[in-house]
């Protein structure tokens, strides 16, 4: 086993004393021999903005569904708060109050902007109609898609489909945010909305997991970085700390440090 | 903040609604004027009415493809058949005969409903044919031969016409009533949003199988009284026509050619199946062929149906289940 337990944070964040709030004690997924996730363990605290960084094919993607609850992990649990959730489905998940947006986006494209999130505000919000209206048009507002709201989704383009992830995701009101890169193929301007979106979310008190591969961006918003390669956690800790460690500049960054 | 809400029906559409209602009661008052060769036809008109707008509900609202609805059409009927042959008289049977499938159609949903879109069409099919298979052993079924519904005869002609057609008439009127009302609601989005992804909506917190579920007996039960009340016309059952694939056949037809997922949609194609059934079924067999060259030419060139191509043309789809935001107070 890779981990390397000695890259605990040096400097202490504020959210270091608050107790974990989703919690993964050695999962495990595996996909016929392969081993996607192979003893995965992940916690993050209330309050939290945490980073997940990796080379492609180094299990963070399916990190998120073991945490979302998209399919059953082979072995392993996950804790939120003070329950496992090892067996529910995705749907409670999401009522409980955690949220997950897709890297590659999956909307529903035969539903308006608004109509997408108004599922999620409904559904996952727990709201009636008129809540419902009324959080979907401030999330829309918030991630810059109130011009869009009456829009058929099919007729919108990539980047607004990645906000539109992330709209929905909030839609339904959650404690944990899991955002899979949202970040690809932003302009500097549109990155600088996303932070300061994702900086909002944070002093609102939403635990916050970052997959990006936008180092820059996720820097500004992390408090504690995880690097992942081949179905394990190669380390975790203070951002700039790992960003040094030699085995993760080697799986990573593809280069030995200098 | 400023209070956002969903738009109530434009203007456009409530007098769509209008229209149709005062439709509805001219074709209530029918049986004091028509002819008893046009409420015959009609009351044919209304079951395919109603099975189109089942059938769209399960299929273009919740991406429920199924090809074996003639399980609930045949099950139905033979529910009625066994409820009138053990006393109980003839009209209430065929809705209590109807309303009986849900026993069926409730355990079956939890198994179909898992499977994928492919599988659940081609597993409904194998389960009207089991279920027709089953239907025969009674012996007062008789296999292939089946049973009429004798006590049907021994009421008045025109009191058993008229009741059939006014029966038929209401069930299509209740089907595309509920359908417009759930469609409307938070069920008609989430339903929308499972035929679109199933896992984002769960990932939403769609409780994806109790909203399949809903719209999956809402069909069953939908098609079966339309089926009983078909039957309550031929008065003979006999199960390969009852369970025949050719329904499933009628309900493709007429939604795809409608506007697969429009809420007027079934309506125009159930127009157009009866239209041609008329004009073509004199030439027997070739008012199927007329059906397939219709079927085929919308396929290449008008793929949303009717309904898609009277979006195109005004912009806006009539009676659209979108939910529109707007500010409270604007129109």
């Amino acid at each position: 086993m890779m981990h390397d337990k000695g890259m605990t944070p040096s400097s202490q964040t504020r959210a270091d004393c608050a107790p974990a709030v989703l919690e993964a004690t050695g999962l495990v997924k595996r996909y016929g021999s392969l081993r996607a996730l192979d003893g995965v363990s992940f916690r993050v605290r209330r309050g939290e903005a945490v980073g997940i960084i990796g080379p492609n094919g180094a299990g963070k993607t399916t990190l998120f569904g073991a945490l979302a609850g998209s399919f059953p992990v082979s072995t392993g649990d996950v804790r939120f708060g003070d329950r496992t959730i090892t067996h529910e489905s995705a749907e409670a998940r999401s009522r409980l109050g955690i949220a997950r947006t897709y890297q590659v986006p999956r909307p529903f494209l035969g539903l308006t902007v608004f109509e997408n999130v108004l599922v999620a505000a409904q559904a996952g919000g727990r709201n009636g109609r008129d809540g419902a209206a009324d959080l979907a048009a401030s999330v829309l507002g918030r991630t810059g898609l109130a011009g869009l709201a009456n829009t058929p989704t099919a007729a919108i383009g990539l980047l607004d489909r990645k906000r539109l992830e992330v709209a929905r995701a909030l839609g339904t009101k959650p404690q944990v945010i899991l955002l899979d890169e949202i970040g690809g193929g932003l302009t500097e301007g549109e990155l600088h909305e996303l932070i300061a979106l994702i900086d909002g979310l944070k002093a609102e008190g939403m635990t916050i997991v970052w997959i990006e591969h936008i180092l820059h961006a996720l820097l500004k918003v992390i408090d504690r970085l995880v690097c992942m390669a081949e179905g394990q956690v190669l380390a975790e800790g203070d951002p700039r700390e790992v960003m040094e460690n030699a085995k993760v500049r080697r799986a990573y960054l593809g280069s030995d440090p200098e | 903040m400023t209070r956002h809400a969903i738009a109530g029906i434009p203007r456009v559409d409530r007098q769509l609604i209008a229209a149709l209602l005062a439709l509805f009661l001219g074709l209530a008052a029918l049986p004091f004027f028509g002819s008893a060769l046009i409420v015959d036809k009609l009351t044919l008109l209304t079951v395919y009415v109603t099975l189109a707008v089942m059938w769209n509900l399960l299929a273009g609202f919740a991406g429920l493809v199924s090809v074996g609805h003639q399980a609930f059409i045949g099950l139905g009927g033979y529910f009625a058949l066994r409820l009138v042959e053990s006393g109980v008289s003839p009209f209430p049977a065929l809705l209590v005969g109807g309303a009986l499938v849900l026993l069926a159609a409730w355990p079956l949903s939890w198994l179909v409903l898992r499977l994928r879109a492919a599988e659940f069409a081609v597993a409904m099919w194998v389960l009207a044919e089991a279920i027709r298979s089953m239907v025969m052993f009674d012996p007062l079924i008789q296999g292939e031969t089946g049973r009429s519904l004798v006590a049907l005869n021994a009421i008045d002609p025109d009191l058993r016409r008229n009741t059939l057609y006014l029966m038929g008439l209401a069930t299509a009127g209740a089907a595309m009533a509920l359908s417009y009302a759930l469609l409307r609601g938070r069920l008609g989005a989430e339903a929308r949003a499972i035929r679109d992804d199933a896992e984002a909506a769960a990932s939403l917190g769609v409780s994806t199988m109790r909203v399949k579920r809903i719209i999956f007996l809402i069909s069953a039960l939908g098609c079966a009284i339309a089926g009983t009340i078909w039957l309550g016309s031929a008065i003979t059952y006999q199960p390969r026509t009852a369970f025949g694939i050719n329904w499933s056949v009628f309900m493709l037809f007429m939604v795809l050619v409608g506007g697969l997922g429009s809420y007027l949609g079934p309506l125009l194609g159930a127009l157009l199946l009866f239209a041609l059934q008329e004009i073509f079924g004199d030439f027997g067999a070739w008012y199927l062929a007329g059906v397939g060259v219709v079927a085929i030419l919308f396929a290449l060139y008008a793929p949303r149906g009717i309904m898609g191509l009277i979006a195109d043309r005004t912009g806006r789809e009539p009676l659209s289940m979108q939910a529109r935001l707007t500010r409270q107070g604007e129109a």
